[in-house]
């Protein structure tokens, strides 16, 4: 892992589109609180017996492309 | 039925999945459709999540992504209502920039990990690794510290003073989940892992990650509950669950995420026959503590209590 990176308030909102203008596969850990999309997560995967949450197949991109897929299903 | 929503079991389980967001996209996509066909508007008020992105990056991200016209835009507004709503909790970003931030990494397809220590179980853990007596101490000592320091700042809280005065009680907690948690994402990811905290963290999160102390430490062991302090009763928890409420201004244990508002009490302990009690014995002792803290925050420092 390399250094982290210079969290100072101007360099945050000068190279916030550079860090994240590109599609990456390494994920980004961002301090945020969990509770409300664990409560969300939990209460779906409950319903569906946890198959669409963890089902691969059933994965759908998070771009525009992929929520065109969803509202047309 | 699903477990109450005290902590992720795996790190991965705070990854924000595709899945999560689409089924709420379509729940408010259907809400906003079923209005349109009786002719009404659906009445939303703007959060603060959708204030943190701006308009201009809006048109930037359609243009990027080779969409455009209206119904692009009504797409992005509803995920960003989503990602508000179910992600961020209608709340305004603790740290500078940190919800333009998932906005921007969630629009680039990158995969965002939830990494901040739930604050219920900060609570939990806080409650069982203090006594009664020591959080009382520290209740007092902010209190008085608050009278001092309010003349100079008048819009300084408790909790920040509480921040202020016992970083070793309030943010090392976090420091060392956010820690152990990046460890254990660091061994799974591919490739680097990119870390946005607070800039408050930052220091504190880069000093530790070598402290030999942490080394052995999994994700597993920091999820467990630690153990009660000898001699704790229920209701020196509950007090303990109190103090904690009042000084970090935050009333965790009202939240509707959670079934049950005790989860630091045994099933013996916490019944049906007896939560009713449990609720009476928490809000009395939760107005008792507003009391002090009101009067001592409101009494000019010559007048106070010696």
């Amino acid at each position: 892992m390399k250094p982290l990176p210079d969290t100072s308030e101007h360099q945050i909102s000068t190279s916030v589109k550079e860090l994240f203008s590109q599609t990456e596969e390494s994920p980004i850990f961002i301090q945020i609180d969990p509770t409300r999309y664990l409560y969300s997560q939990r209460h779906i995967a409950a319903k569906t017996e946890d198959a669409a949450v963890k089902s691969e197949d059933m994965q759908v991109k998070f771009s525009l492309e992929g929520l065109r897929i969803i509202f047309h299903s | 039925m699903a477990a109450d929503p005290l902590h992720p079991y795996t790190w991965d389980e705070v990854a924000v999945h595709s899945q999560v967001l689409a089924t709420y996209l379509v729940k408010i996509a259907k809400k906003e459709e079923a209005a349109a066909k009786k002719g009404e508007k659906v009445q939303h008020e703007e959060t603060s999540a959708e204030k943190a992105i701006s308009q201009e990056e809006i048109v930037d991200y359609v243009q990027h992504i080779g969409v455009s016209g209206e119904e692009a835009q009504t797409r992005i507004n509803q995920l960003i209502r989503v990602v508000g709503e179910y992600i961020l909790d209608n709340q305004a970003a603790p740290y500078y920039e940190i919800n333009n931030i998932l906005f921007h990494s969630l629009f680039a397809n990158n995969q965002v990990v939830l990494g901040g220590m739930p604050k219920i179980f900060k609570r939990l853990v806080l409650g069982n690794s203090f006594t009664l007596e020591n959080l009382q101490l520290l209740f007092k000592n902010c209190c008085l510290a608050l009278q001092k320091y309010k003349a100079e700042r008048p819009n300084i809280t408790i909790s920040d003073i509480a921040m202020l005065l016992y970083p070793e009680v309030f943010q090392a907690t976090e420091v060392i989940y956010m820690t152990v948690f990046l460890k254990e994402m660091a061994r799974f990811a591919k490739g680097d892992v990119k870390a946005i905290v607070g800039i408050d963290f930052v220091d504190p999160i880069a000093d530790t990650w070598n402290n030999e102390q942490i080394a052995g430490i999994r994700f597993e062991d920091i999820i467990g509950m630690p153990q009660r302090v000898e001699g704790d009763t229920v209701d020196s928890l509950i007090e303990k669950q109190v103090i904690l409420d009042v000084l970090l201004e935050e009333p965790v244990w009202q939240t509707p995420y959670l079934k049950n508002q005790f989860p630091y009490l045994t099933e013996e302990e916490n019944t049906d026959a007896t939560v009713v009690d449990l609720r009476k014995k928490f809000y009395v002792l939760h107005r008792k503590y507003t009391e002090i803290k009101e009067k001592l925050e409101n009494t000019p420092i010559s007048q106070s209590p010696k």
